[in-house]
């Protein structure tokens, strides 16, 4: 058989398996506490994929986790921790929130006003990014700390202006409401599926295409690989750190913007109920490849959607579902522990070793 | 007396045999060597004697039993140690506590450390190890390092010492006391497989020679009435054509060119007024024991690192400001010495690989986008050309012996036709058949008109392959002068600075 297909089905099967052992172990937790798991999952289930309104609010609450899952992936690809999603995500939905209303303000075009307000959110993110990036590149800072600590930074740095110089009316701290016509478009009136997720998907194509048929792209890989070789290779690591952060905080970005355009309609304090960080477990949930990170994400997005369902027609809280997530987390993130589970299959994955004589 | 055999051991992955019904023993008191090429079975066997594998039909005795080897623990217990090619030792621990670990003597809940000093220097005394066994290892040398592994297998108190490539990273001088230890081991009674691809020193110290090839044992035989030739031939399955035409041609044009060269780092200077020529058609042989500037040398040359004082130019011009990247893409071509950690990105298939460093030139790419199309094409004329061994294009470079991960390397450097290669350590831990070939490809670039810096530690390779020899000692080059001038002790006491200023 090919080789390429016996790795790939090998690592969907992992995948699949932590899947299902996840959902076990949960399952089992939630018999100890004395629930039925399966009409649990049932609800679940239902929540996210039971009718057409449901199968929408999944692929809506999926959207934010495509662009935040996307930015921690193309670090992760380079070698890198970007852990600042979160705060890159506020920065790019305050700046969309600010300026779509801005545009509408001075009339221009809606489409125009969308597109800036991307562009613009892409960039803030970006320079929000930029700081990491340069800190470890120059300074040999730890990116993961500074990225994270950066969230922080952005939350207050967005409460202050959304609750001072960008107040809109009303009691609670939001901006200015963004006219319907300067708003991303929805697919039905009734659900918030927007035109968010297309762009996502979108996304996840141009990221796919870019490690897959650039020369930056493969050097960019090669220093998440091979620090090393890649130095001797000729890549620039200072400049491509810099590079990865800026992209990877500008797509992070684009989850805020695409939650302000196109979900709220303007922004609001606790925009994200941690999304950024839902992307790191997308992340590790995509196991390297572009378009599990789209997978990744409508899993999680069905679970955030069912999850909701939970809180009212049963007695578990809604919370579970995180439980649900991490568990996951865990099991994808320690692959031998399915090695323990599985049952030894003789040969297939010693084969190779045992070539090298 | 018999302390170990293999009865027609057989192992198969899938429709794969790595090992095809292999019979051999080891008896008290001798050296036997296992050799054979990268790949032809022998680290599986290995690890069917340790535990590792089960194997799929055989059996091993022990001292005349029949004995199911489980894991490498029962392995121990049954008398039989084994000394890995990458050293299992901790840095931060001294030589005891290295070799104790696990295994510790106990007084009450504590480790009873003044018997275990005891012992294990008792041991080191015993054998001739000469190790301060205080030292932690962490300071030590390579060759010492290897000796607290050998000590850690005999306080392990085994009959069968398995040595896996064993002087793959030591020094001529370090070989040669490894041996005298070896040959101490034999007269205390200790059955020795050695595992090996170097011929010359399996005559030198082994009592028989058993040669695998492609899984199966093809020969024995004893030392006398064996030669380096026909021991190379039965481990290849065909003559070797070592023999290789120079020509000769007056165009020795200067192409890179060091003058007076430093480099300084952490307030030392690595590399110290360092002034050479490497001319076109010519191999300019840099010899010199690790750790002497070498690397350093090469990775000014590729501009990993910086020139603190002095010239470097190619093809006459300063080249000290420009970027690796335009290096590589102007013909400066690096065989790194250290393929797994520089030259290589295991994760990576074997065409990805190919192509690494060079993703920018025209032939893969056009305005940043690769045409996978053409890199497709390229890789499997290379994999072909090369011989290197490997299921397709799509297999991870890690999953390679390190013969064919060496070919992925040098294939890479030499399609790309550079004007000069830089090849640091070309056949290191590399097996036979690819020695011959990687030194026949350098000649024939040599012939075809590129200038090649060949770093080595080898001497043998150095004076076979140079046209003209410099000696890297410190840092500083302490002899440079056409092969032959100097006989191959003489360049020895160059390299361990012995002898000096004769430039």
């Amino acid at each position: 058989m090919n080789i390429k297909m016996v790795r790939f089905n090998s690592r969907v099967s992992y995948t699949l398996l932590s899947l299902v052992a996840s959902f076990t172990v949960c399952g089992i937790l939630l018999l100890i506490v004395g629930y039925n798991p399966l009409s649990v999952y049932g609800i679940v289930a239902e929540g996210s994929l039971g009718s057409s309104y449901s199968i929408m609010k999944s692929l809506a609450k999926a959207t934010p986790l495509i662009f935040t899952g996307l930015s921690v992936f193309f670090a992760d690809q380079a070698g890198l921790f970007n852990i600042g999603a979160e705060g890159q995500l506020l920065i790019g939905g305050i700046t969309s929130g600010i300026f779509a209303y801005y545009f509408s303000t001075i009339g221009l075009p809606p489409f125009v006003s969308i597109i800036l307000c991307l562009t613009l959110s892409f960039i803030a993110g970006a320079v929000w990014g930029f700081i990491p990036g340069f800190l470890k590149a120059y300074y040999g800072a730890n990116e993961f700390i500074v990225s994270m600590m950066l969230n922080y930074v952005a939350q207050y740095l967005c409460e202050y202006l959304v609750t001072y110089p960008f107040r809109g009316p009303g009691v609670t701290a939001k901006t200015n409401e963004i006219p319907a016509s300067y708003q991303l478009p929805r697919f039905v009136d009734v659900s918030q599926l927007n035109l968010g997720f297309v762009l996502g998907i979108l996304a996840v194509v141009a990221v796919f295409l870019f490690f897959r048929y650039t020369v930056s792209g493969r050097r960019i890989r090669t220093m998440g690989r091979n620090n090393v070789a890649a130095v001797i290779s000729g890549v620039n690591v200072r400049k491509e750190t810099i590079i990865v952060f800026l992209i990877s905080g500008g797509i992070a970005a684009l989850a805020g913007s695409t939650e302000v355009l196109g979900v709220h309609g303007f922004y609001i304090n606790d925009l994200s109920p941690g999304y950024g960080f839902d992307g790191i477990a997308v992340s590790v949930l995509a196991q390297g490849n572009s378009f599990g990170v789209l997978i990744a994400s409508l899993l999680f997005g069905a679970l955030r959607s069912g999850g909701s369902r939970l809180d009212l027609r049963s007695e578990v809280p809604s919370e579970f579902i995180i439980v649900l997530q991490a568990a996951v987390v865990v099991f994808i993130a320690t692959p031998r522990l399915i090695d323990m589970l599985k049952i030894r299959r003789r040969g297939s994955s010693k084969k190779k070793e045992a070539i090298d004589g | 007396m018999e302390v170990l055999s293999a009865n027609g051991i057989s192992k198969n992955f899938g429709p794969l045999w790595a090992n095809k019904n292999i019979t051999f023993h080891v008896d008290e008191g001798e050296i036997v060597s296992l050799l054979g090429e990268n790949g032809a079975g022998k680290t599986t066997l290995m690890n069917i004697l340790y535990g590792l594998y089960q194997p799929t039909e055989g059996y091993i005795k022990i001292r005349g039993k029949e004995r199911r080897i489980g894991s490498p623990r029962e392995a121990i217990d049954l008398g039989i140690s084994m000394v890995h090619q990458h050293f299992m030792l901790v840095d931060a621990l001294t030589v005891t506590e290295n070799i104790i670990l696990g295994n510790e003597p106990r007084k009450g809940i504590f480790t009873d450390s003044s018997l275990a000093l005891g012992k294990v220097s008792e041991l080191s005394e015993k054998y001739g190890l000469g190790l301060d066994c205080n030292a932690e290892v962490g300071t030590l040398s390579v060759g010492e390092k290897q000796k607290v592994e050998l000590l850690k297998a005999l306080y392990n108190d085994c009959s069968v010492l398995i040595l896996d490539e064993p002087t793959a990273v030591l020094t001529p001088l370090e070989v040669e006391a490894f041996f005298r230890i070896l040959q101490r081991l034999r007269e205390n009674g200790k059955g020795i497989i050695l595992i090996s691809h170097k011929l010359k020193e399996t005559l030198t110290i082994a009592d028989r020679i058993y040669i695998i090839r492609a899984g199966e044992i093809v020969a024995e035989t004893t030392c006398q009435g064996a030669s380096v030739e026909s021991l190379a031939e039965l481990m290849v399955g065909h003559a070797l054509d070592s023999k290789i035409d120079r020509n000769e041609t007056d165009d020795n044009e200067t192409v890179l060119r060091f003058s007076e060269v430093s480099c300084r780092e952490k307030g030392r200077n690595v590399i110290d007024g360092i002034s050479l020529s490497v001319r076109r058609g010519r191999i300019l042989g840099i010899a010199g024991v690790d750790g002497n500037g070498q690397t350093e040398l090469s990775e000014l040359a590729l501009g990993v690192r910086k020139v603190s004082d002095g010239m470097i130019e190619y093809h006459g011009r300063d080249i000290r400001n420009t970027s690796v990247r335009s290096r590589i893409l102007e013909g400066i071509g690096y065989v790194p010495e250290d393929r797994q950690k520089k030259g290589l990105v295991n994760a990576f298939t074997v065409e990805d690989n190919l192509i690494l460093g060079y993703e920018d030139d025209a032939r893969f790419s056009r305005h940043g986008i690769i045409n996978w199309h053409s890199v497709d094409s390229y890789a499997d004329s290379v994999i072909s050309e090369y011989d290197i061994r490997c299921q397709n294009r799509d297999e991870k470079a890690g999953a390679l012996s390190g013969g064919n991960q060496q070919k992925i390397v040098i294939g890479r450097v030499l399609e790309a036709d550079p004007d000069v290669i830089i090849a640091s350590q070309p056949t290191r831990g590399v097996d036979i058949g690819a020695v011959e070939y990687i030194h026949k490809k350098l000649i024939e670039m040599r012939n075809r008109g590129k200038a090649i810096m060949l770093v080595s530690a080898d001497l043998d390779e150095i004076m076979k392959l140079s046209d003209e020899i410099a000696v890297i000692y410190d840092g500083r080059i302490v002899s440079c002068a056409a092969n032959g001038k100097y006989t191959k002790t003489e360049l020895g006491e160059f390299m361990t600075g012995a002898r000096e200023g004769d430039e």
